[in-house]
């Protein structure tokens, strides 16, 4: 027993001493600045929604380019309740990614520092707040597509009102009431009714979509998996990942592009109010929304870009632009999905 | 006079001991939950149970929560009958690879569950190894099973929870009374009235126990409803969803039915444990392993054991195997062709690998140590003292347990997101230390319980002995009750330390950039369509666990 306690006091001395050498050496110097100073900081801290790659990536050059440290995590669908939860003790200082109708919800919350970048100027209205407060960087459209080698081009669905067509029973598959481009892509849909007033409509539009559905998962990776193994022909997902499992992982699968257009997303980035290296966080939203950036993430990770420029740059898909964009008002969404979602996922999808 | 100064001194240092470990459950499980409790209850017009009326109004509200309910009662049984059986069979009757099996037994609770669930969905998915081997042996057009809903996650509970039972059990076993034993036999007594009378009362407290944790973790378990549950919901991941869209209210309303339910449970068994508790005799002689001589029945029981356990190990040899598969070789095909170290090398070569993985150890060793501070001292006033508060106490230490993961983690951000005077007027969130401390007010229970289950063995009239003999409280403790209790803490720490280390739920609510744990670059990858990635993240923590935990259990003697 003695040498028990004795082993994991020393492990934890151990493990603890590495751990901890690394943080808080920067703290105090930091908050020891004046306002006046435009100065960059040692680091900064970002909160994102992105894949580690792509986050290493982009630290990596800010890193290089102003010698700021980037530290980064990747929160996905925790990331407003991360930033909401810290508002009184900010920890990061730069939220990067999430869809345009949550940064139009956490503005409201008054949880960003109003700060327009100069690259701003050059995208479209739709793309960025009016206000200043935050500012696309990212295209994210949510794409109808199918297993080719399970149904041709003339069985396939055309447009989303297809996903309740009785043909297709049994052969949708979802991601669940969690993931956001399903909420995003569900209240997209759900809005076409509310715009001219027919809501009763769209939900038995939801309704006959979900009698279609054969299973809702919690998970891309599996969702891919059981399109690509033939458990289910017909699904949506956002652009770059069908683009990345037909490239990466050599499924057969083929975009629609929808009748009635896709929804498209936009992921922006802001300065979170209050932030405790705010120079560099100021410096981290310049850089990255930059024309140059911007051309780098499309090219290397199928990112569609905001900046005219960077789509001039980027790949070529993204010039021919071969995509209807949906009708959809964020700022009305936004006010509307919660209460949506709510009601597909536990009156709905539970069934 | 010596005496009477050493009495007081032991006297302070009880009240010390009195006072250090209500602050700690108050601040840390107590003060947290009640602001949650707090805000099912807030409106803009002050204190309502308006809440609780529109949440039970609503008929798919009521499905939920008797899912809910009914999966918990399913995991206890499932996992009793398992675990229970299998405690016997190891501890016993004696066969050659007891030792081997009684390890490989104990894996399942090494491996986080998000991987579990994705290595079952691997083997019994609909396009599964197994699933497709069965249709094609037996030529079936249609698929033999459907691995969803309530089953399919019932089928992961009873793989991933029969382990406390299973330990628990084992653990008990150890204290039966040979003596008593052999004086029933001789005294003509049937098997089943032995069974009854001798055995039963000896394992009750582990039942009991197990039951409780199994319960728990059955009712509050995400990762299984959420990637396997399709359409049927429980209350956690409903918890999950009310938080996303930011129904705040609700989610405080869902928690607290939660831990209602998880109370209900626990006062339930409370009761019957104590109906049923026995004081065990001071000699005790451990029983000997019983060998099956019948060699058709050794051989059936043999048969029988041999099943469970290819079924126990098939996950964790899928998980190994897949870690090895070629990534974009295998989305489409059913059986794996192409392997290579690629996963590993991608793990090894990234930037910013290594830290993960310390800072999983680093929390888990913290956690652990926290948990036998508090937990050790908590366990012997419950079982062994007369103390007036240990009513509260106890409530106090199992309150975690009725709260799911993911409530332990809402609770220290909304206790912790202010100065709190429980640790000095600071601020945690955001901090290093504090989830660490999530992980340690979640294995609370678990270390007292676990205590608990050989303090229960513990016969009182040493004690006495010991202090008639004029030993002190804190010399009793060291010399008497540490040693037989050993087995129970170091059990509980393994435990406690295994699960923090793979702990998925309330290391992605806390997390930040100093303290990034290993379970979330795993799941990471799997978000990011690499299944074989996050499969090998979960080999290196079968092998950390493994290395750590057998280092530890040697150390027990």
């Amino acid at each position: 027993m003695k040498r028990f306690i004795s082993l994991l006091l020393v492990m934890l001395l151990a493990f603890s001493l590495a751990a901890c050498n690394s943080n808080d050496v920067t703290e105090n110097k930091d908050s020891e600045k004046n306002e006046e100073n435009t100065e960059l900081e040692e680091k900064i801290v970002v909160y994102s929604t992105h894949p580690e790659d792509l986050l290493e990536y982009v630290s990596g050059k800010f890193e290089e380019k102003t010698g700021v440290k980037v530290e980064f995590i990747n929160l996905r669908g925790e990331l407003a309740d991360r930033v909401r939860a810290e508002k009184e003790n900010p920890q990061s200082d730069v939220m990067f990614g999430g869809a345009s109708s949550l940064f139009i919800d956490m503005k409201k919350d008054d949880l960003f520092e109003k700060y327009v970048p100069a690259w701003s100027n050059d995208i479209k209205d739709i793309f960025k707040d009016e206000e200043g407060y935050w500012t696309g960087t990212i295209q994210t459209p949510v794409m109808l597509f199918y297993n080719n080698e399970m149904l041709s081009e003339k069985e396939a669905p055309k447009d989303w009102s297809d996903l309740a067509n009785p043909k297709y029973k049994n052969n949708v598959l979802s991601r669940n009431s969690l993931s956001s481009s399903a909420r995003a892509t569900i209240a997209s849909l759900l809005y076409q009714y509310y715009k001219d007033d027919n809501m009763e409509e769209g939900w038995n539009f939801i309704n006959e979509f979900d009698d279609n559905v054969k299973g809702y998962y919690g998970s891309g990776s599996l969702q891919f998996q059981a399109i690509g193994r033939k458990e289910g022909a017909v699904s949506f997902s956002v652009l770059n990942s069908i683009i990345d499992n037909k490239e990466k992982n050599n499924l057969p699968l083929s975009i629609v592009d929808a009748k009635s257009g896709s929804p498209v997303i936009t992921d922006a980035v802001a300065v979170i109010k209050g932030a405790k290296h705010m120079n560099a966080a100021k410096a981290f939203v310049d850089f990255v929304g930059s024309p140059e950036i911007q051309a780098e993430l499309a090219n290397k990770f199928n990112r569609l870009p905001t900046h005219p420029k960077a789509i001039e740059n980027g790949k070529a898909w993204m010039k021919e632009a071969e995509y209807k964009v949906m009708d959809v008002d964020w700022s009305v969404v936004s006010k509307k999905e919660s209460e949506w979602i709510q009601k597909w996922a536990s009156e709905i999808e539970a069934e | 006079m010596d005496r009477v100064i050493r009495y007081f001194k032991n006297d302070i240092l009880k009240h010390i001991i009195y006072i250090g470990v209500f602050w700690i459950l108050i601040g840390f499980v107590l003060y947290p939950a009640f602001n949650t409790f707090l805000s099912s209850l807030k409106s803009q017009d002050g204190l309502t149970l308006k809440y609780y009326k529109d949440f039970f109004s609503n008929k798919n509200n009521i499905t939920v929560v008797v899912n809910t309910i009914k999966l918990g009662l399913a995991t206890v049984l499932v996992c009793g009958v398992i675990g229970t059986g299998l405690a016997f069979y190891v501890n016993y009757f004696d066969f050659k690879y007891n030792n081997i099996i009684n390890k490989l037994l104990l894996t399942p609770i090494m491996i986080p569950g998000v991987i579990i669930v994705i290595a079952f969905i691997q083997l019994y998915g609909e396009s599964g190894l197994i699933t497709s081997t069965i249709e094609l042996l037996f030529n079936l057009d249609k698929h033999p099973y459907s691995f969803k809903g309530f089953y399919g996650i019932l089928f992961i509970h009873a793989y991933t929870q029969y382990v406390y039972f299973y330990l628990n059990v084992s653990v008990s076993i150890g204290y039966i009374d040979y003596s008593t034993i052999e004086a029933a036999k001789n005294l003509g007594a049937s098997k089943l009235k032995i069974f009854t009378s001798v055995i039963l009362p000896t394992i009750t407290p582990a039942l009991a126990t197990s039951s409780i944790l199994t319960f728990m973790s059955g009712i509050g378990s995400f990762s299984a409803p959420n990637l396997l549950g399709h359409n049927y919901k429980v209350l956690s991941t409903q918890i999950l969803l009310a938080k996303t869209n930011n129904y705040m209210e609700i989610a405080s309303v869902q928690v607290m039915i939660l831990l209602f339910t998880g109370l209900v449970f626990l006062t339930l068994l409370r009761h019957y444990e104590r109906s049923t508790k026995i004081e065990m005799s001071v000699k005790g002689k451990a029983i000997r392993p019983v060998k099956i001589k019948d060699p058709k029945k050794r051989k059936i029981y043999m048969a029988l054991a041999g099943f469970v356990i290819l079924t126990i190990i098939l996950p964790i040899l899928t998980i190994f195997l897949l870690s090895f598969v070629k990534p974009g070789t295998w989305m489409i095909n059913i059986y794996p062709k192409e392997f290579g170290f690629d996963n590993y090398m991608k793990i090894f070569t990234k930037s910013r690998v290594f830290a993960p993985f310390k800072n999983s150890i680093s929390m888990s060793l913290w956690a652990t140590f926290f948990s036998l501070v508090l937990g050790v001292p908590c366990a012997y006033i419950i079982n062994k003292t007369k103390f007036k508060a240990k009513g509260i106490l106890e409530l106090l230490v199992i309150l975690p347990w009725a709260m799911p993961a993911s409530t332990i983690a809402i609770n220290m951000i909304n206790g912790f997101n202010k100065p709190n005077i429980f640790v000095g007027n600071n601020i945690l969130v955001g901090t290093y230390i504090l989830l660490p401390l999530a992980y340690f007010v979640g294995i609370i229970p678990l270390m007292v319980k676990t205590t608990g289950v050989s303090l229960n063995n513990l016969n009182n009239t040493l004690i006495d002995a010991s202090k008639t003999l004029g030993a002190s409280w804190k010399n009793t403790f060291k010399k008497i009750i540490i040693p037989i209790i050993s087995p129970g803490i170091i059990a509980g720490a393994v435990l406690g330390f295994i699960r923090c280390v793979g702990e998925y739920t309330t290391s992605a609510l806390l997390y930040g950039v100093a303290n990034k744990p290993i379970s979330i670059a795993m799941v990471n990858a799997l978000y990011e369509f690499e299944i074989g990635l996050s499969m090998a993240y979960g080999v290196l923590i079968i092998v950390i666990t493994s290395i750590l935990a057998s280092l530890m259990m040697k150390l027990r003697r």
